[in-house]
């Protein structure tokens, strides 16, 4: 390293260096409460970056229950028009309909912010600032941070939901404050099955569940199912490595 | 780093019943103990009574190691905790000949034993890193010693057509998807869509029957080596 500072945390694990750019937060809000049969979303502003990551968690969450989040992002072109949307909604308890509201957070690379914001303050604010050998931030203490938690893998297959509790609350109440990464969560597998004249479909979807009564989050397979009327016999997976995350944001 | 002696022992008056001892020693990280266990004998119970069978010394062990591991009576020996933040224990039994015709506590009629017991906490390591509050939040740090920080590393895009042959992406860098360090956002959240990380490059590919698939791929690492 020729310039800035790198700092290690007691794990080993990189807090902030001159070369790489931690994420921090944009904007927060909420996307409200559905019906039944949507799920609503947050419009992406043009002007933001294409490198954003959207997390969320449940609003004013009942915690005697769980929630269970579908999330999935959409960025597609229609007409020279661009468009992105993050969808998100939370079921409650055993109920598959994700109807409950959701605390959202955009997070964007830290050079991405004008540093005209941070230098032209008056008075002056305290913190720190790290940049980079070109004058672009690497990390702010003028904006909130995405704090990492916990973080995992799998490499999802028709076999391996990569179902299973995978962040324990470290404090009672933690996971409350506890933003989860939501950019793919609904979507694992639909297949249908049966003779053709009774077809029938089971389409089981990825969730990650925010156990509040022990304090835990993990990721859970919810399948539904029903009459698939005069469809082929298939099976579709959303296949592929996939990085599930958690962390704070402060 | 400090090395502590603990020299336990039982006196020769207790020989003849389930004698115990027990010592309690906090230790900070990197500390050991140096230690041996002794029931002492006068030199006709150590020829009668010890020295008939002379066995090794049985330990239950709780978050350390003993080094060596074959322990006699008043045998030298170094306890090194492993779990930090954790207690630890290291308790030793030495079972020995006593034809008292009476256990008196001990194993069986024909034998007695001696428990010693060393214990303690293992301190937990000093906090590293960098710690930043802002003043809107007085209770969480805005960066904090345990956070492992979401670093941006690089964003693809693409569209691939419905019968195409995957498109294979070169990340570089080292990365593995597979050590911990690295992660992917992959979006849309689509049935038709796949992609597959090797190390240094992912693979895009689509089951779609017909149209196409845009893709996104965010990359960033969890941990700046």
């Amino acid at each position: 390293m020729t310039y800035g500072i790198r700092v290690e945390n007691e794990s080993g694990f990189t807090q902030i260096d001159d070369t790489t750019q931690g994420f921090q937060v944009l904007s927060t809000g909420t996307v409200a409460a559905s019906n039944a049969y949507t799920i609503n979303a947050v419009a992406i502003p043009s002007s933001y970056p294409d490198d954003i990551l959207v997390v969320a968690k449940p609003h004013n969450p009942n915690t005697s229950t769980t929630y269970g989040l579908y999330a999935s992002y959409e960025d597609f072109t229609v007409s020279g028009t661009r468009y992105r949307y993050a969808y998100m909604n939370f079921s409650v308890g055993s109920t598959f309909i994700a109807t409950e509201a959701v605390d959202y957070a955009i997070i964007q690379r830290c050079s991405e912010f004008d540093d005209s914001l941070i230098s032209g303050q008056t008075p002056p604010n305290q913190g720190l600032n790290i940049y980079q050998s070109d004058g672009t931030l690497s990390f702010t203490s003028e904006h909130p941070t995405f704090r990492v938690q916990a973080a995992r893998h799998e490499n999802i297959t028709a076999s391996n939901s990569g179902a299973g509790i995978w962040y324990n609350g470290t404090s009672a109440g933690d996971i409350e404050n506890i933003y989860a990464l939501a950019m793919g969560y609904g979507g694992y597998k639909y297949r249908t099955f049966g003779p053709a004249a009774d077809r029938q479909y089971q389409s089981s979807s990825r969730i990650l569940k925010w156990d509040f009564p022990n304090n835990r989050i993990e990721t859970v397979i919810s399948t539904v199912g029903g009459q698939a009327g005069y469809t082929s016999l298939y099976t579709k997976v959303w296949e592929g490595h996939r990085t599930e995350m958690v962390g704070y944001i402060v | 780093m400090t090395v502590y002696v603990q020299d336990l022992a039982v006196s020769q008056y207790g020989i003849q019943y389930a004698g115990s001892v027990t010592e309690v020693q906090d230790l900070a990280v990197g500390d050991t103990i140096t230690a041996s266990f002794d029931q002492e004998a006068t030199s006709n119970q150590q020829t009668s009574l010890l020295d008939v069978e002379d066995n090794d010394i049985v330990f239950t062990l709780v978050n350390c190691t003993i080094s060596p591991t074959n322990v006699k009576n008043r045998g030298t020996f170094t306890i090194t905790p492993t779990s930090s933040g954790a207690a630890y224990s290291c308790v030793g039994v030495l079972i020995y000949y006593s034809p008292s015709g009476q256990s008196y506590g001990g194993p069986s009629t024909d034998h007695q034993q001696t428990t010693f017991t060393i214990s303690g906490a293992y301190g937990t390591p000093p906090i590293m890193g960098l710690q930043v509050w802002h003043p809107s939040n007085t209770t969480l740090p805005r960066l904090d010693t345990k956070d492992k920080q979401i670093m941006h590393y690089a964003t693809y895009s693409g569209t691939i057509a419905a019968g195409a042959s995957p498109v294979t992406i070169t990340v570089g860098g080292g990365y593995d998807i597979t050590n911990g360090d690295w992660g992917i956002d992959v979006t849309p959240c689509h049935w038709t869509l796949g992609v597959v990380s090797t190390t240094n490059t992912f693979t895009v590919s689509t089951t779609a029957d017909s149209g196409s698939q845009q893709w996104r791929v965010n990359v960033f690492k969890l941990n700046q080596a």
